[in-house]
């Protein structure tokens, strides 16, 4: 399974969210980061149908989507960024409804329901309103959809928001479990969620692919850039002169500084990278917010 | 504040349905004070008021020549038109003028009557005592008011103008769902609970924004009505006494025309300010458009209901009729109060007092009581789960009777129409009595011992007549014993005229055509009938507003749309509810339609389904062979086909909304204003 994406391209008025895109994607789960405004929503929205693209082609097994209509959409599953729900629905009458915009047989459906409910743990209040969920529980129930009918291609738009670290860690498992034979695609903030599943990740900014690889090869990219420092709290500001501050943490004699660059003119050592590492040297820390 | 009132300015799709509310107010008050309907328009007055003097010499010789015309063969359809109209402006002129010139004798006699009734002690002490002195001390200390005949058309054409009101009621609503309601729905009130600023302060807040988008309504609209009343009529003369104002001579206060208009849109702006409470109290309490929308309608039918009583403190504490303070102006009648004559505008205003203030507490009670949705599993114990299947049609179906309420609505509609036909009035004269007996008889197709009886009928009621007319001669014309002796028979012969209504109605038969008994079908198709119909159009069409507003609105508000787009079955949704809307919309005009049908032939029997429908007076034109019950489908057809219409408009406003609370407020003011203007204007 293969499905390619060609020179995808959007404009919103002369605001231009993504630009001539090209990636060919295998079975395997792939990690979209990028800051806020990369394209990351726009990209995801084009392959599921929910925007059209200005132009540019997405082909699946050499197909244009396009002509593919119905059967493209029947192998494609979403949990979309915001919280889609009818909150006077029961967790499991939602999930019927969706089954049946699948076109879902009623076996069929009851049986993937009851896994689903089970894989997120939701099956002890699966008939209770979705309303009175926590928002937790409400982005489980989101990603329970979006499995629902065992979609080819899965498109995961910040799965694991709101989610605790001991949930994050299942979610995680979960879709490394079913990603087996899938082609997932998920984007994310939280660089941990990608950082032991991913195949690949792609890195986006203002609309355009900044890096594409595995993590080993983005995290080899960074060795002897990365060093660590313990310094006074009245050095601090002179410190982040000398490249990155990729992190900082109180020590019993100091600041412990990670600065990303060259080896700094001050005490040091070298530090391993790790993915937030090659967040920041891509998109910067020096943006604010 | 302003953020509060930035919500409702800041939709340009609501403040322009509320642009268009404001133009065509102005453009119906226009036809208003344009209107010459009854032969004259307002402004025609002004000039006959300038010949004062000698309008009744005018008016004289214009019978006179009218008289002339009418026995003459004259063909001059222009001199007609040219009398007949300055006879309408001229009678127009007089009536507003001999309630000026008699007015010293009307309010003496007022007094004298008032006096004598108590002289002469025809009330018990206590309340009709005391409100017949009351009286008569506020005429007598008018002594001193002197009416002028003057030219009063804009006052006139402003206090005679109720749409206004109405359509005020468009702000009102406006404002009490986006500020209350449309938040709850999104969650947000959850977000505002905690702030600083505390619940009581936030809620003032937003209802001093409603109160400033009502009264930014109010200028608009009665200001609206002033530049036009202004503009066509002008403003003269209101100085005057209010009792120069037609239709106020009976006015109890010592005030001009002009502080009577002054009082009015004063009253008038409590009045909404009232009605927006109230709205507030309703919109705090539920997160659901419709729900608020139908216990506001269900508070307006209590209202006018109160309004149609005979009981006078229910009248006067009823919004409906309050929405008319100038009829408080028009005489003195006085509420019992423990036997005290208590002045209406004092219980008025008390009343809006009390109510205005307590709505604004059980608002904030409402506002501060934050409704949680209960986490218990939603199942009534015994009925099978919902939902459990995947059929796409059925659950859009049950989506909608369930979560959008359709099917409670259709249910509600029903029931208010079988309360409102359960008891058709029937009141019977002693020609209908005869005239239904006879009926019974002649009943059906035309037969030869119909004809037999009517015949034996006739003959019957000839003799009487012979006979009463031997007694006359006998005893004398206007004789005690004449009476006496005759009583039997002239009870029996009451039945001449409706006998010879019957007969009449029998011998124009025509071949095909059946004898129907007439007065069901004057009551289902007669005079009264289109002003039923709008009645009746009015509540299905409130009804679909409230069932149908959220269809797709509801899809982009939980969002739930995007999953169906990624599915790719926006499309085949949207053929779905279709099917399910025109479903509804076929059920409802049945729920409409069916209770009427039942309530007047419960009442008055005499329903023959095969009979043509052309044999009833009020449907002649319908065409030969067709049958009442033909009639009957062709009318539920074309009903279905108008809500059909607008459920296809309210469906297209559905899905340009992003939310159901606009598409509920924008359906009902695009399907209810048109109804409601053209009832007021009938």
């Amino acid at each position: 399974m293969e499905l390619e994406m060609r020179n995808l391209t959007k404009h919103y008025g002369k605001k231009e969210a993504l630009k001539g895109v090209s990636v060919t994607l295998t079975p395997g789960i792939y990690g979209l980061l990028g800051p806020n405004g990369a394209g990351k929503s726009t990209w995801m929205n084009i392959l599921t149908g929910n925007l059209r693209q200005t132009s540019g082609e997405i082909f699946l097994d050499g197909e244009n989507i396009s002509h593919l209509g119905r059967s493209y959409r029947r192998r494609l599953g979403y949990c979309p960024q915001q919280q889609t729900f009818y909150p006077s629905f029961t967790a499991r009458r939602f999930l019927y409804y969706l089954a049946s915009l699948q076109d879902m047989s009623r076996e069929q459906a009851g049986e993937r329901i009851e896994w689903a409910l089970s894989a997120v743990a939701l099956s002890d209040v699966a008939n209770k309103p979705i309303g009175s969920f926590s928002g937790g529980m409400k982005q489980r129930l989101l990603i329970a959809q979006s499995l629902l009918h065992d979609p080819d291609i899965l498109i995961m738009d910040e799965p694991t928001a709101g989610l605790d670290p001991r949930q994050r860690i299942a979610i995680r498992n979960l879709i490394g479990e079913i990603a087996l034979h899938k082609i997932v695609m998920i984007s994310t903030h939280v660089v941990q969620d990608v950082e032991y599943i991913a195949k690949e990740l792609i890195l986006l900014s203002q609309g355009e692919i900044l890096r594409q690889a595995t993590p080993p090869e983005l995290l080899r990219e960074l060795e002897g850039q990365l060093w660590e420092a313990v310094v006074p709290e009245a050095q601090l500001n002179e410190v982040s002169a000398y490249g990155t501050v990729c992190g900082l943490f109180q020590k019993s004699e100091g600041i412990c500084v990670r600065l990303l660059g060259e080896k700094p003119p001050i005490p040091c050592k070298p530090a391993e990278p790790n993915l937030e590492d090659v967040y920041l040297r891509y998109f910067g820390a020096g943006e604010g917010l | 504040m302003k953020y509060e009132l930035s919500k409702v300015l800041g939709q340009k799709k609501l403040c322009l349905l509320l642009a268009l509310v404001v133009i065509l107010n102005a453009i119906l008050f226009y036809g208003h004070c344009t209107d010459n309907s009854k032969g004259y328009a307002l402004g025609d007055l002004r000039e006959a008021y300038s010949r004062a003097d000698t309008l009744e010499q005018e008016q004289a010789e214009l019978e006179e020549k009218m008289m002339e015309y009418l026995f003459s063969d004259s063909e001059d359809h222009a001199a007609y038109e040219a009398i007949s109209d300055r006879m309408y402006i001229n009678r127009a002129a007089l009536e507003r003028l001999r309630q000026v010139w008699g007015y010293a004798e009307y309010r003496e006699s007022l007094v004298a009557e008032a006096q004598i009734k108590q002289m002469l002690g025809l009330f018990q002490e206590g309340f009709p005592t005391n409100s017949l002195m009351k009286g008569a001390a506020v005429y007598e200390a008018l002594a001193h008011v002197q009416p002028q005949g003057v030219f009063l058309g804009s006052a006139e054409a402003l206090l005679g103008w109720k749409l206004t009101d109405m359509l005020m009621l468009v702000f009102v609503l406006a404002a009490g769902l986006i500020l209350f309601t449309y938040e709850k729905r999104l969650g947000l009130t959850r977000l505002t609970r905690p702030s600083y600023h505390g619940m009581g302060r936030l809620y003032l807040r937003k209802v001093l924004a409603a109160i400033t988008v009502t009264a930014a309504g109010f200028v608009l609209l009665y200001g609206g009505n002033l530049a036009v009343a202004g503009g066509v009529l002008g403003f003269d003369n209101l100085g005057v006494p209010a009792q120069s104002l037609y239709g106020y001579a009976a006015c109890p206060y010592d005030i001009s025309v002009g502080s009577l208009l002054d009082q009015t849109f004063l009253w008038k702006f409590a009045w909404a300010l009232v009605c927006l409470l109230v709205v507030i109290c309703v919109c705090v309490s539920t997160p659901e458009p419709v729900l608020a929308g139908a216990v506001l309608a269900v508070l307006g039918g209590v209202a006018a209901w109160m309004n149609g009583t005979t009981s006078l403190w229910l009248r006067n504490l009823s919004l409906w009729h309050l929405s008319g303070m100038e009829k408080l102006y028009q005489g003195a009648v006085y509420l019992n109060l423990f036997t005290y004559p208590l002045d209406r505008l004092l219980a008025a205003g008390v009343f809006f007092l009390v109510a205005g203030v307590g709505a604004y507490f059980l608002g904030l009670a409402f506002h501060c009581r934050l409704l949680a949705v209960g986490a218990r599993e939603l199942r009534l114990p015994g009925l099978p789960r919902l939902g459990g299947h995947t059929r796409l049609f059925s659950h859009e179906v049950s989506k909608a009777l369930g979560m959008q309420k359709g099917a409670w609505i259709l249910l509600a509609l029903l029931a208010l129409q079988l309360y409102t036909y359960s008891n058709v009035s029937t009141f019977y004269s002693q020609d209908e009595v005869y005239y239904r007996s006879y009926s019974r008889q002649l009943m059906g197709l035309p037969t030869p011992e119909k004809a037999a009886f009517l015949e034996q009928e006739a003959k019957r009621l000839e003799d009487l007549a012979a006979q009463l007319e031997e007694m006359a001669e006998r005893f004398g014309g206007d004789s005690f014993q004449f009476s006496q002796a005759s009583q039997t028979i002239r009870d029996q012969l009451d039945a001449q005229l409706p006998f010879q209504d019957a007969q009449d109605q029998y011998n124009s038969l025509r071949p095909g055509q059946s004898y129907l008994y007439q007065t069901p079908y004057t009551r289902l198709y007669g005079p009264e009938a289109p002003r039923e119909n709008l009645l009746n159009l009015g509540k299905l069409l409130f009804a679909l507003a409230l069932a149908a507003a959220g269809i797709f609105a509801v899809e982009r508000e939980t969002g739930v749309g995007i999953l169906q787009k990624t599915a790719g079955k926006t499309k085949r949704i949207a053929l779905f509810k279709g099917i399910w809307l025109a479903m509804w919309s076929a059920l409802a005009v049945l729920a409409v339609q069916l209770p009427r049908y039942w309530g007047v032939f419960r009442a008055f029997g005499g329903l023959d389904l095969s009979a043509w429908a052309n044999s009833a007076q009020w449907l002649t034109q319908v065409p030969d062979g067709i049958t009442v019950l033909g009639w009957m489908l062709l009318t539920y057809l074309g009903w279905t086909a108008l809500t059909w219409a607008a459920a296809a408009l309210v469906c297209w406003i559905s899905r340009k909304s992003t939310n159901t609370v606009f598409a509920v407020l924008i359906s009902l003011a695009a399907l209810l204003l048109p109804v409601g203007a053209a009832l007021l204007l009938m």
